[in-house]
């Protein structure tokens, strides 16, 4: 508000900030009874760490606080940090100059609250307050109310007691361990160590509870670790803290704890809630989590102007469910309430979620899969079922074909055998004079041997047009050869029609991998076709011109043209449907079979008009590429 | 003229029929001249010594019918012995009924050629 005094102000903004101020007012006149004080500016709060930022029990105990301050305040809070030191520069003159320094930092920005986290720190702002925060309202915590009346503080300081109960450790250890009869308690050489070996002695029942308990002190880590090593089976070891061994070596607590709890024989408890994870089975303690939280509470009273007093942070018993697995002890044996870290969940509790989702997907994934495979299966037996019907309607075509060309066959197997007929005539006729002329029986001889070769293969040529087909032979040739062939079959035929018949001489071999019979039935559908066509037109001229050629290396091409009437130009796309035909007889079945026979062997087959007149049919075939 | 040996053309596109069906005339004591189509004949240098002619039906270029027909327009009473490889009855029927003497299938026995062709030149081409 007095920022906006300062402004210039025009009437709507002066409207607008009296608005302002009567809405703010009715939200506190509606809310707790505020300081006016506090709520005219964000509160300020200093948090002053004893050391440096790397003690894990001040860190924990401070970011829990701030967390905490944080949320309660919808972030309206000025949080400060100072970490003072005082372990490593224990002199008067560093505590007197950092005085100083934060008199001096704070002048402008004095602190509302100041929370002093340890004894040290507690005992430092209570001694300059006046220079570094005159007004503020001072909370502590983390250590014991014992230890508060040896720093004899004001009454107005007050703080979150943390008060160890070492009893209740053991308490948890004689839970675990039932059977136990010996108990050795280690603790370190320094004031501290020794406060809480003292505090031990104190607090801990005496033999008459039933357990033989050895305190082990005044030794060096190393010897720390080795009586551990060898305390009786089944002991029950209690670690206070070290601080600093025998020898004068300092530690963190936790570290010096580690090294014992490693070569330990029995279980090791301790009061800190910092030892789990490092080798503790677990302990009775104030958590620096719930320490956080609780002077969290003061300072937010503080700040509200809420009358505040010491109050106890209240205890845990803390877990390490490894070291339970480790010295064999039941998890049923803890008091109840336990914090238990490091559990491993069965692999179900830990991700069940994900094992759902696994399982889920992986019975889709089977689903589909199945549901694939069985598409896959009807597929392939519908492509089964598909080359069947080819095969058979191919060999109905082949049939066609012979059938009609058995007139031309006739008239070309009779040839031989008219001429050979003739030839063994004759020789009788020779044979009966008294000096035959044999060079001409020889002759006659050898010319009826080749008249029975040409008839000989005329049979295998029409046998392989009727030959039926249960699967496709697959077998790699020369095209070329197929055209012989197919012009062979032919050639009676289309010399009956006046049909000339030619082809290119082949430049070089053109392989390709089909069923011979199947591409020699193609080319004789085309044949026919072409003869047919030349036949009803009149032309005066007809040739059925055969040509193979390769393309691009890559595809053989055969066309074959006549000079037909050739196709209307609106049909070159329909000839080869299934039941096309000009022809009063045709099946209209020969070009959809030449067709499905080609790109049965991944090629293309279609058809057009030649410029000087007559219809070209082409197909083309892959190359079979040898090796 | 008996002891002259008569001459008979054989036209025949297929080679291997043309050369036997003369060797068989040949051993039956006719003199023969082969031509491969009805063209070559049409063409040939001479037409006095032709007996008759053995005729293959179907001839590339012109046919055998149609060579018949021809000769038959062009005033000549030649004797013709069709032989042929294909079954084509109404070819056969019209060829016999035009006064062929003989129709042969191919293959055919030596006797049905030789007495056809007996029979061919006991008629003289000139009646």
């Amino acid at each position: 508000m007095a920022r906006a005094s300062t402004k210039p102000s025009s009437p709507f903004t002066r409207i607008a900030s009296a608005f302002r101020c009567l809405l703010l007012l009715l939200i506190i006149v509606m809310a707790e009874p505020l300081s006016a004080e506090i709520v005219d500016q964000v509160p300020r709060i200093l948090i002053l760490y004893p050391y440096d930022e790397k003690i894990p029990a001040t860190t924990i105990a401070g970011e829990t606080l701030r967390h905490r301050l944080q949320q309660a305040t919808m972030g309206k809070v000025d949080l400060f940090s100072e970490f003072l030191d005082l372990s490593r520069f224990p002199e008067k003159v560093h505590i007197d100059r950092m005085a100083r320094y934060l008199s001096e930092k704070y002048a402008d920005r004095r602190p509302d609250v100041v929370i002093a986290l340890g004894e040290e720190a507690t005992g430092f702002i209570v001694k300059y307050r006046h220079a570094i925060a005159p007004d503020a309202k001072i909370v502590f915590c983390c250590f014991s109310s014992a230890d508060a009346v040896k720093l004899s503080l004001p009454s107005d300081v007050v703080g979150a007691f943390s008060e160890y109960d070492i009893a209740k450790t053991l308490l948890m250890a004689r839970g675990l361990q039932p059977e136990a009869r010996d108990l050795v308690i280690i603790g370190g050489s320094s004031d501290f160590d020794r406060s809480w070996l003292a505090t031990a002695r104190s607090d801990l029942p005496g033999p008459a509870s039933g357990l033989k308990t050895t305190y082990v002190e005044d030794l060096t880590i190393d010897e720390f670790a080795d009586r551990a090593s060898r305390v009786p089976e089944g002991s029950i070891i209690l670690v206070l803290t070290v601080f600093t061994d025998r020898s004068g070596r300092n530690f963190i607590p936790r570290n010096a704890l580690e090294r014992i709890a490693a070569k330990a024989s029995a279980p090791v408890y301790g009061p800190y809630s910092t030892y789990i994870g490092h080798g503790a089975v677990g302990g009775n303690t104030v958590t620096f989590e719930s320490v956080g939280t609780a002077v969290a509470e003061l300072a937010l009273d503080a700040i509200a102007g809420k009358p505040i007093a010491s109050v106890n942070v209240p205890k845990t018993f803390v877990a390490d469910a490894r070291e339970l697995t480790r010295w064999g002890l039941p998890e049923s044996g803890l008091p109840a309430g336990t914090v238990l870290s490091f559990k491993e969940k069965s692999l179900w509790e830990e991700y069940w979620a994900a094992i759902i989702g696994i399982v889920a997907a992986l019975a889709l994934q089977g689903a589909i899969i199945t549901v694939l495979l069985v598409e896959r299966q009807r597929r392939l037996a519908a492509e089964q079922e598909a080359r069947l019907r080819l095969l058979e309607l191919v060999h109905l075509n082949q049939s066609a074909t012979a059938g009609a060309l058995s007139a031309s066959i006739a008239h070309e197997l009779n040839q031989p055998l008219g001429a050979i007929r003739s030839n063994v005539d004759a020789l009788e006729i020779l044979l009966r004079k008294e000096q035959p002329d044999l060079d001409l029986i020889r002759q006659i001889l050898i010319d009826i041997r080749e008249d029975d070769q040409r008839a000989s293969d005329i049979i295998v040529r029409l046998r392989g047009l009727l030959k039926k087909r249960s699967e496709i032979d697959w077998q790699e040739f020369d095209l070329n050869e197929v055209v012989n062939s197919a012009i062979h079959i032919l050639h009676a035929e289309a010399g009956q029609k006046s049909i000339v018949v030619s082809s290119s001489d082949p430049t070089r071999a053109l392989p390709v991998r089909a069923d011979k019979v199947h591409l020699q039935q193609v080319i004789l559908n085309l044949a026919t076709n072409a003869m047919d066509a030349m036949v009803d037109a009149a032309t005066t001229e007809r040739k059925l011109v055969f040509r193979t050629a390769l393309i691009e290396n890559s595809e053989v091409e055969l066309s074959i043209s006549d000079t037909g009437r050739g196709i209307p130009s609106d049909q070159l796309d329909h000839v080869f449907h299934a039941f096309y035909t000009t022809k009063p007889t045709g099946t209209g079945l020969g070009l959809s079979i030449a067709r499905a026979i080609i790109e049965t062997y991944g090629g293309k087959i279609w058809a057009d008009n030649r410029a000087e007149g007559g219809a070209v049919f082409r197909f083309v075939l892959p190359l079979a590429q040898h090796g | 003229m008996e002891s002259q040996p008569r001459k008979v053309a054989v036209v025949e596109d297929d080679p291997s029929m043309r050369k036997s069906v003369a060797r068989l005339l040949n051993a039956h004591g006719f003199a023969t001249e082969g031509y491969a189509s009805a063209e070559a004949f049409l063409n040939r240098a001479t037409s006095s010594e032709i007996g008759c002619i053995v005729l293959d039906v179907h001839l590339g270029g012109i046919s055998g019918i149609e060579l018949w027909h021809r000769l038959k327009d062009g005033g000549s009473k030649i004797k013709v012995i069709f032989i042929t490889a294909v079954d084509d009855q109404a070819l056969e029927q019209e060829a016999v009924k035009a006064g062929c003497v003989a129709y042969l299938h191919k293959p055919f026995p030596a006797e049905s050629l030789i007495d056809a062709i007996e029979r061919a030149m006991t008629v003289s081409p000139d009646d």
